[in-house]
């Protein structure tokens, strides 16, 4: 019998491997520990016959209460259900653990340990990961018969008290999931400084299951945990604290490690940014530069977020060594072309140090992806027109290929956890108490509804192909939004009457 | 009736507005031998006529006109320029070659079938040739004529498809069923 399995549910991103689990699987067997991972999505994939559409439109059942899904759908989900169950069956174990990577994991949590529940799977369940440490999100209130008082509460302590699950590890889990074996008591919020772990163990892996671009795997790596910034729509400070990184050899050298033992050379890192210490990046790239100036046939390449910093803040230097390092495919949090809005979600940067990030990128050819999204509070009439005209300024960007991958994202959410809910408890911004994440209310700026941001995103949706962007992710952000705007329109519609009879 | 009703109702007004330009800039970067002379002109005004330098940047504002045409040509080279050994091997030449052309910030050398597609390129005798990236022959005169806003000309002229469908998952999926759906679904909302 195994003492844990570590396993990573929907939502899931099919061109992304989760490292949580093999990173805790090889700290509990360094501990003497039997234990093994498993990526339920893989499977949820291979039950939509791989057909990234019908993916989608399944997964956006976790997204929506009640949304509707067909015969073909609902029978793939009672097949994944039941694979589940069968494989518990197969490989039973001590403890169940569930990565909850993001509030977007927890309808599919509550379903599958409904299911578990159900089958009298035996196995104590543990659940961790960042989407633990916010409040339910909105599709799960209904299923968990939430009162408004649980609805202040976190995610986890709420499943622990209602006995849904058995434990709950808040913050980082490396130290805690031993105590936690070892029947020790486990710290109410959890926190690590140090890197030094052994090295992830991806054996269970089905790294061919996933889909990569061109059929190259990418390996997780990390880097750092948390972030030098603290957007106002960002819930990273409140989930990691204060940044924490490790040396740039420390990095490069596990790469060179990992590229050597396994054979891949791609690396994708799990940071919220590559570029957080200038110096660790810097040190990261001399030896990762050197190295691929000394296997020219076997060059290392990473990609990961990257943050857009003020021009003066990156000296030239930095592109070129980076290009020689492997950089390529960076991801941008671009989010608004309004200078305006950028202060407001405390960005500490402007449209003018992106457009001239994008100039040393394609001077130095380097790839990247640029995520946006528009109906920030802040946005007004004339923010909105300014980021219009960011796209038709990056669009040069695009067709050389520079930008290889744009995210028009969905609408403003306000997200438990982010600075911006400060606003909230201030009773600046009303949130909907059906959906609270997308409806809601500025006082600051009451025009900026849900329906002028869903009108919003659809006008960026057709100027981006107007301008023949690659945009990236649209038929899940778009399909959540109809599903929305189908489901619960009577309901948005009331919320905002609401607010107009009470002359807010 | 706010901004973006206004847009929704006249998409293509708003497209005209934002792809509006006031002005042309290129930018050449080059690799340049032997100091060659470099002639551009827009609309038959010359915009830069002298020895070529590596990196070079002319503005020209439209005003009210509405094709633009661009020529740009070497010069003055001479017969003894070009310097060969016994077997015929190039020893020293003059010339001048396209690094990057880049035409208010759309990079042409990047889009390889746009570039030998819509650019045309002249001998001495105003023939249409093949299209080079550069010029190693006096007098051979590379010419672009569009209609401003550039944005707009190259964007229907391009033939770069918004979706890479080499690339991932996330690309390529078509998402307007959707799309129209949501479209039609505004109107549920108040």
């Amino acid at each position: 019998m195994l003492d844990i399995i570590f396993c990573a549910i929907p939502i899931r991103e099919m061109d992304q491997i989760y490292s949580a689990p093999a990173i805790l699987k090889s700290i509990v067997q360094e501990n003497g520990y039997k234990a093994q991972t498993k990526d339920f999505g893989v499977d949820l994939l291979d039950l939509c016959g791989r057909d990234p559409e019908l993916f989608i439109r399944v997964q956006n059942h976790f997204q929506v209460a009640d949304s509707p899904l067909n015969k073909r759908e609902l029978a793939i989900l009672d097949k994944f259900y039941q694979g589940i169950v069968d494989y518990f069956k197969k490989n039973p174990s001590h403890y169940i653990g569930f990565s909850v990577f993001s509030f977007l994991t927890h309808k599919a949590l509550l379903e599958i340990v409904h299911v578990l529940k159900e089958n009298n799977i035996p196995g104590k369940i543990v659940i961790g990961g960042r989407g633990v440490k916010v409040s339910p999100f909105s599709s799960i209130e209904k299923l968990l018969k939430l009162n408004s008082l649980d609805k202040t509460q976190q995610f986890g302590q709420i499943l622990v008290r209602k006995k849904i699950v058995d434990h709950c590890i808040v913050g980082d889990g490396e130290d805690a999931i031993l105590n936690l074996l070892r029947n020790e008591p486990v710290q109410e919020v959890n926190a690590t400084d140090t890197f030094e772990y052994p090295l992830p163990d991806y054996t269970d892996y089905e790294f061919d299951k996933y889909i990569w671009e061109n059929n190259e795997i990418m390996f997780p790596i990390t880097g750092s945990k948390g972030c030098v910034r603290h957007c106002d729509f960002c819930d990273i400070q409140h989930q990691f604290g204060r940044y924490k990184y490790r040396s740039g050899k420390d990095i490069a050298n596990e790469m060179i490690k990992i590229s050597h033992k396994y054979g891949y050379r791609k690396f994708q890192f799990t940071d919220s940014l590559v570029n957080g210490g200038l110096k660790p990046l810097e040190e990261f790239c001399n030896i990762l530069a050197e190295y691929n100036d000394g296997h020219p046939d076997h060059k290392i390449y990473w990609n990961g977020q990257y943050v857009c910093r003020p021009e003066e803040h990156m000296p030239e230097r930095f592109y070129p060594l980076m290009a020689r390092a492997g950089a390529h495919g960076l991801t941008i949090g671009a989010e608004s072309g309004s200078n305006h809005v950028l202060e407001h979600m405390n960005k500490k940067t402007s449209v003018e140090a992106l457009l001239y990030e994008l100039k040393l990128f394609e001077k130095y050819n380097i790839t990247c992806q640029l995520l946006t999204f528009v109906g920030h509070w802040a946005e007004t009439d004339e923010d909105f027109v300014n980021h219009c005209r960011m796209l038709i300024d990056i669009a040069p960007y695009a067709h050389s290929g520079t930008i290889s991958g744009v995210s028009l994202g969905s609408v403003a959410a306000i997200l438990d956890g982010t600075p911006s809910i400060a606003e909230v408890k201030e009773g600046k911004l009303i949130q909907s108490t059906f959906e609270k994440e997308m409806v809601w209310y500025s006082t600051y700026n009451p025009e900026n509804t849900f329906k002028e941001r869903v009108r919003r995103r659809i006008i960026v949706n057709q100027l981006a192909k107007q301008l023949k962007l690659p945009i990236v992710d649209e038929i899940e952000f778009l399909t959540y939004l109809n599903t929305t705007v189908e489901l619960r329109h009577a309901k948005i519609n009331k919320f905002y009457e609401d607010i107009r009879k009470n002359n807010i | 009736m706010k901004t973006s009703e206004k847009i929704i109702s006249n998409p293509d007004l708003f497209w005209k507005e934002l792809t509006q330009e006031q002005e042309l800039v290129i930018q050449l970067e080059l690799e340049v031998s032997n100091q060659p002379d470099f002639r551009i002109d827009i609309n038959g005004k010359t915009v830069y006529d002298q020895v070529a330098t590596e990196t070079i940047e002319v503005r020209y504002p439209y005003l009210n006109q509405t094709e633009i045409t661009v020529d740009m040509w070497m010069h003055g080279k001479q017969i003894t320029d070009t310097q060969v050994d016994e077997q015929g091997n190039i020893l020293v030449d003059k010339y001048i070659k396209i690094k990057r052309f880049i035409v208010n910030n759309f990079s042409l050398e990047k889009n390889f079938n746009f570039y030998h597609d819509k650019l045309k390129y002249y001998n001495q005798d105003n023939q249409s040739v093949r299209v080079e990236h550069g010029f190693w022959f006096n007098n051979h005169r590379l010419n672009l004529t569009f209609t401003q806003p550039f944005i707009r000309w190259y964007l229907e002229n391009s033939t770069i498809t918004n979706v890479n469908q080499s690339m991932s998952y996330r690309k390529g999926l078509s998402a307007d069923t959707v799309f129209y759906s949501l479209i039609k679904n505004l109107d549920l909302l108040d």
